[in-house]
């Protein structure tokens, strides 16, 4: 079931060997087209351009740094798990169960959140302008009121009954309160924060545990995902439903969208394969128009382009 | 290729009699006739993490404990006593001394993990014993094997975790059997096993002519298949190889120029590094045919190497 | 002892006085200090080398060229396919040979991969250090190539009927292409007397030593007497070779008759001197007929002899049998007069022309490549069952167990690198006996960062089975948080582990802490505790206890109080905790409405009795007499009513 008219084209990754802006594949985070939010060893978040000489050879300018904003109490140095930006905003949260609130013009925090988990905290999305959510260690979601004084988050809830972590986070592009969470055990968990903290959906996914997810930013109907046995698949509404779904727009009834659909929601989605399958894990990746770009633990990193994202 | 990488400078006044990496390759302990113990950061700039000072007389041998009980080490010394040193915020501090031998103490090692917390000593007053941590009550147990080597025990080390085959032992329970190696001024080598709470004699290896110094026992690699290696005044090394633990047959890898003083092997079990009086560390490697080859060779100082 | 053992000196004067010593760092690292065992026996006094200040230790390290940047593309790759290649064959018993070849073209392609950016990183390269060096992996990865292409002709894309020249020329052709190249460059250029260039006439010679005739033909048609009737003759005498070729239905006795006539007609022309006018050409057309003193002319016009060997054999045994060709390597050995002068290169080349696979894959394992290439090459000989065949004629000889030692040894090998321990997992995967306990032994061992690898790490020992190890790692992890100070991922990881005692320990932390400050924190972590709150008696005490927390707390005092009971009637309060527990009672007991009822109160009773004597509850002793004798008043009362 791969999708026809894909590229691949895989080249090593770009070794920064300098101590303070390792890039090893840690968290990479595009803040726009061409900006990315990488994560380091060293408790440090760094913000890269990207641009082209002459030759349209890419490469890499480094830009804002925000050194050791996460550290354990014995000093232990920490690594920033997670980043999630909204316009100029920044969060990074990390094993040191702080969130930091940054913001891109500035080098100095903006807030901190000191003990915000007492469990590392894996992953974090921004709502709204005002609002975050995370995830623990132990499968505890929070939301956090960015605007309260309150030290609190505003609501908390569990990924399911057993202790398992969500490894990824993603909200739909348009309707922010569709939240969508991959897990160590390659589930992806779906709520609709306006309604309740409990799921409507819950797909049976990958094999290993699922590394990203993200909902393609201009056509919300296609889903990615990634998973640590080395997948990457392109999940898309079948083209009926689609339909269905543009008329129920129109039409205001934005409830019967497939991903709030709890009745054989599976029944509704087509899955592709972007990719034949790696051996090792796809930690992350990021969709943009047609390309899907991935970074992989063979140490490479791949460009997909051609994605077929057809209305029908 | 081999390559030399980089020199600790230890800072000891005396020689080095024992050094040894932590179970992640992390850090470094070494310690000397200094009477001193000193514990490396050989991952960031092989910085000295502490002196620790509690010996009154040479110390012989240095072990790491298990990483899944917490941070702990263990030195013998010529002062007849063992501690176990344990970490906590950066800082080592005596954790337990046993002080019951009546002569100098050459060995230590701590038992695989599986067998709980244990450690073995041998000891010129020709015993070995066998401290057991006791979570329950937070106490230290010590067994011990009088008379185990005449005139005194150069050597100790544990056999590694094997649980028995079960074609072989369909009725009985899969229990673990703690066994010992351990070699001695009696010229013998020697095998314990612990059976109903008593460490008893399984077998005594007669082939080397003059005191045993070391003994390795082969990390196990899943074949049901004991190896242990021996070194001698006699200037051999023995390898001994064993189905069941019982009967041994020995090989000699080979009779070096001077005397031989350690020998020890590779995390796998598949490299046999033996060390002597001749100022050289020769690496030994079991050929697919059965033949022990030597692989290579690090040599005595002078200033020749290409980095 | 062998002679070609590596010997590597350590700079150390203390060292080459007294002895030396080691340690083994994971995974197959040095430690090497200056040592001298002293008899246990002997006096305690300092040694003759104190005081000393050259007490080091040294480091001492196996080269891994492999490790280097520019290689790791070619071991990430070469890992897929062999991973695509073992998956294929857990899939399927039988493996066409078809597919073995495809496999065995994949690996080449990396190889040539690998030698194209090498050659552009030289190109780039600004220091004279860096060019050798590359030129070294250069060199080498040539070597593979060349050999691994031979190989794969000899043992993986046998033909019908043992023929192999036409394979040996694509290989001479692949390895030596200039004269191809040139050829191309010239007939591209279409100019006026080609001849004039210094390399028209060699590249010629060459192009026919490959058997690219039409070529050839090509290029002589582009001379300026190309239509002088010695060139006409030639380009008729060439366009006459009889070709031989297993599909064409032609035996090989036939072929040789038409052969033997071209030949014979050849030198016939040559005798007439019809090519008299023209050296060139009569060369080329004495080579074609095997004149001893053309052949001995051309001779500088191979590099090697393994150039000669489809050159010789194209025109003197063109129906060669692919179990001849050592016989004919070596004449071409002697030919050019190298018999004691084999590189290493040569000696396999060889070894492999003679089919002696044992001495090619022994040969390999000595290149300095860390066993990258005889890894994977036996492993696909292995399963192509070339290396099977030879159990018969060895003693003792399990082509299992070669093709494993090796991969054992590449396994372990790429476990001691930080970035690529999961792929020599991956390798370590696919020996069956040994191979999992050698994971057992090295994974525990990969060090831990941060979680995102102890994640990885975990996910790795389960993916085996090997859950203690996952169960370990977990439990290192906890401890770790411990230190860090963070009990509330220390308690994650430590239920994780499944070890109850780390739990009780960690839920000890927490009661001990309120205890002390009155406030139970990180209380975030205590909520939803769930079925993980069995794994631990204390675990369970602190659940509970949260739970009474927040019944209190949102004034619940009925349920609070009946919770409270069970605590105390519970075996699992902690000696430091009861007479907390106690004293949470008083507001209960002193409550309006009754939320004890008499025996209630009785059991508080008698366990407030017990302790009395307790210093913790003394001066709060009269206040608990007094509550609970109000309450037992009260309860009677009200139970008295009720019957």
């Amino acid at each position: 079931m791969t999708s026809k008219s894909t590229i691949i084209e895989p080249w090593l990754e770009e070794e920064l060997e300098n101590e303070d802006c390792a890039l090893d594949g840690n968290y990479i985070y595009f803040l726009n087209a061409d900006t990315i939010a990488s994560s380091s060893s060293y408790g440090s978040v760094n913000v890269f351009k990207i641009c082209y000489n002459e030759n349209g050879e890419i490469g890499m300018k480094k830009g804002t740094v925000w050194k050791n904003i996460h550290s354990f109490e014995n000093g232990e140095s920490n690594l920033c798990t997670s980043i999630t930006s909204y316009d100029q905003d920044i969060v990074s949260v990390g094993e040191d169960g702080r969130i930091n609130l940054l913001t891109l013009s500035s080098e100095s925090i903006v807030r901190t959140y000191d003990n915000a988990d007492s469990c590392s905290i894996k992953c974090a999305l921004f709502l709204k302008h005002n609002e975050i959510l995370t995830s623990n260690l132990r499968g505890q979601l929070k939301i956090w009121d960015l605007q309260s004084r309150c030290e609190e988050p505003s609501s908390t809830f569990m990924l399911s009954g057993d202790i398992v972590a969500p490894t990824c986070l993603t909200s739909h592009p348009t309707h922010r309160h569709l939240v969508v969470a991959g897990d160590e055990e390659g589930s992806i968990t779906i709520w609709d924060l306006r309604q309740n903290t409990y799921p409507v959906n819950m797909l049976r996914a990958h094999e290993e545990s699922v590394m990203e997810i993200q909902f393609h930013p201009d056509y919300p109907d296609h889903l990615f995902s990634s998973s640590s046995s080395g997948e990457i698949w392109h999940w898309s509404v079948k083209p009926k439903l689609s339909a269905d779904y543009v008329f129920d727009n129109l039409a205001g009834k934005d409830k019967n969208m497939v991903w709030f659909a709890s009745d054989a929601f599976k029944n509704k989605l087509e899955v592709f394969t972007l990719m034949d399958k790696l051996h090792k894990p796809i930690n992350t990746f990021d969709v943009n128009q047609a390309r899907v770009l991935c970074g992989c633990d063979n140490e490479a990193i791949y460009l997909i382009s051609g994605i077929n994202l057809d209305k029908y | 290729m081999v390559s030399l990488l980089q020199s600790i400078d230890t800072g000891h006044e005396d020689m080095i009699h024992d050094a040894e990496v932590d179970y992640y390759g992390l850090r470094l302990a070494t310690c000397s006739s200094d009477n001193s113990v000193k514990v490396y950061d050989i991952k960031n700039g092989n910085t000295l993490l502490d002196d620790l000072k509690g010996h009154f007389g040479p110390v012989w041998q240095v072990a790491w404990g298990h990483p899944k009980f917490g941070n702990l080490l263990a030195s013998c010394s010529y002062d007849k006593k063992v501690i176990i040193w344990k970490e906590t915020n950066g800082k080592w501090g005596k954790y337990y001394e046993y002080a019951n031998h009546d002569s100098s103490v050459n060995s230590v090692q701590f038992a695989p993990a599986e067998f709980g917390l244990v450690l073995a000593c041998g000891s010129s007053d020709g015993s070995i014993s066998i401290l057991s941590y006791i979570r329950e009550n937070n106490t230290w147990d010590a067994k011990k094997i009088q008379n185990a080597h005449a005139i005194g025990c150069n050597a100790v080390c544990w056999s590694p975790a094997i649980y028995p085959e079960p074609a072989f032992d369909n009725n009985s329970e899969h229990t673990l059997k703690k066994m010992l190696v351990s070699g001695g001024c009696d010229n013998l080598v020697k095998i314990w096993k612990e059976e109903q709470d008593r460490w008893i004699e399984v077998c005594k290896l007669e082939v080397h002519s003059d005191w045993v110094r070391d003994v390795a026992w082969a990390p196990s690699a899943g074949l049901h298949r004991h190896i242990i290696a021996s070194c001698s005044q006699d200037r051999r090394v023995i390898i001994w190889s064993s189905d069941d633990a019982i009967t041994w047959n020995s090989t000699v890898l080979h009779t070096f120029d001077d005397v031989i003083w350690n020998v020890s092997w590779s995390l796998n079990g598949n490299i046999l590094a033996v060390s002597g009086g001749d100022n050289k560390i020769t690496l030994w490697k079991q050929s697919l045919e059965g033949n022990w080859q030597c692989i290579s060779d690090v040599g005595k100082g002078s200033s020749q190497i290409n980095n | 002892m062998e002679t070609d053992i590596n010997t590597i000196l350590i700079p150390s004067k203390l060292c080459n006085r007294a002895g030396v010593s080691l340690a083994w760092k994971p995974c197959n690292d040095l430690g090497i200090f200056a040592y001298e065992r002293k008899h246990s026996g002997a006096q305690d006094k300092p040694s003759q080398y104190y005081p000393t200040s050259e007490a080091s230790v040294f480091h001492v390290r196996q080269d891994v060229i492999l490790f280097r940047p520019i290689l790791r593309k070619l071991i990430n790759e070469s890992n897929g396919t062999f991973l695509n290649l073992q998956e294929l064959l857990a899939r399927k018993s039988t493996n066409t040979q078809e597919e073995m070849l495809n496999f065995s073209r994949q690996y080449r392609s990396i190889i040539r991969a690998c030698l194209e950016s090498l050659q552009e990183d030289i190109a780039r390269s600004k220091s004279e250090a860096d060019k050798d060096e590359l030129q070294n992996y250069i060199t080498i990865f040539y070597s593979i190539e060349c050999i691994w292409h031979l190989c794969e002709i000899l043992f993986i894309d046998s033909t019908p009927g043992n023929v192999v020249l036409p394979h040996l020329l694509e290989w001479v052709r692949f390895h030596f292409p200039k004269y191809e190249r040139n050829a191309a460059e010239m007939l591209c250029e279409n100019q006026e007397e080609l001849e004039m260039k210094p390399e028209y006439w060699p590249t010629i010679i060459g192009l026919m030593m490959q058997g690219r005739v039409r070529i050839a033909r090509g290029l002589l048609k582009q001379h300026s007497a190309a239509d002088t009737r010695a060139f006409l003759l030639v380009d008729q005498c060439l366009k006459a070779m009889p070709q031989f070729d297993v599909y064409s239905g032609l035996s090989a006795s036939e072929f040789h008759l038409q052969w033997q006539h071209w030949v014979m007609d050849i030198q016939s022309k040559i005798d007439a001197k019809s090519f008299a006018s023209h050296k060139n050409l009569e060369l080329l057309m004495k080579i074609v007929v095997k004149d001893e003193l053309a052949w001995s002319e051309i001779k500088k016009h191979f590099e090697t002899w393994y150039e000669l060997l489809p050159a010789w054999l194209f025109y003197a045994e063109p129906s060669v049998k692919s179990y001849e060709l050592g016989t004919f390597a070596k004449y071409c050995i002697r030919q050019m007069g190298l018999e004691n002068k084999l590189k290493h290169l040569d000696t396999v080349l060889l070894a492999a022309m003679e089919y002696d696979l044992l001495e090619v894959i022994k040969e390999i394992q000595k290149m300095s490549e860390n066993g990258w290439f005889a890894t994977h090459l036996a492993n696909l000989l292995y399963h192509s069952g070339q290396l099977t065949v030879l159990e018969k004629d060895v003693d003792n000889f399990s082509a299992k167990a070669l093709q494993e030692f090796l991969i054992v040894d590449y396994g372990t090998m790429l476990m001691g690198h930080k970035s690529l321990w999961q792929v020599g997992l991956s390798y370590l995967d696919h020996c069956s006996e040994s191979g999992i306990h050698i994971i057992e032994l090295l994974l525990p061992r990969v060090p831990v960062d941060n979680e995102y690898k102890a994640q990885k790490i975990i996910r790795e020992a389960v993916k085996r089975e090997l859950h203690h190890i996952a169960q370990f790692v977990c439990k290192v992890q906890g401890m770790k948080c411990v230190k860090r100070g963070r009990l509330g991922s220390a308690l994650t990881w430590a239920l994780k582990s499944q070890d109850s005692t780390l739990v009780s320990l960690l839920a000890n932390r927490f009661l001990k802490d309120y205890a002390a400050n009155g406030k139970l924190r990180n209380t975030d972590l205590l909520f939803n505790l769930g079925p993980t709150m069995l794994s631990s008696d204390r675990l369970i005490f602190l659940g509970k206890y949260y739970e009474f927390h927040k019944l209190y707390q949102d004034r619940q005092f009925q349920e609070a109080g009946k919770l409270l009971i069970k605590l105390l009637e519970s075996k699992i309060i902690p000696k430091y905790f009861w007479y907390i527990l106690l004293l949470e009672t008083i507001p209960l007991l002193e409550s309006e409405d009754i939320i004890f009822s008499s025996n209630d109160t009785y059991m508080i009773i008698n366990f407030m009795e017990e302790n009395q004597f307790d210093e913790r509850i003394k001066d709060k002793l009269d206040v608990l007499r007094l509550a609970t004798a109000r309450n037992l008043s009260r309860a009677v009362l009200y139970e008295s009513e009720l019957n």
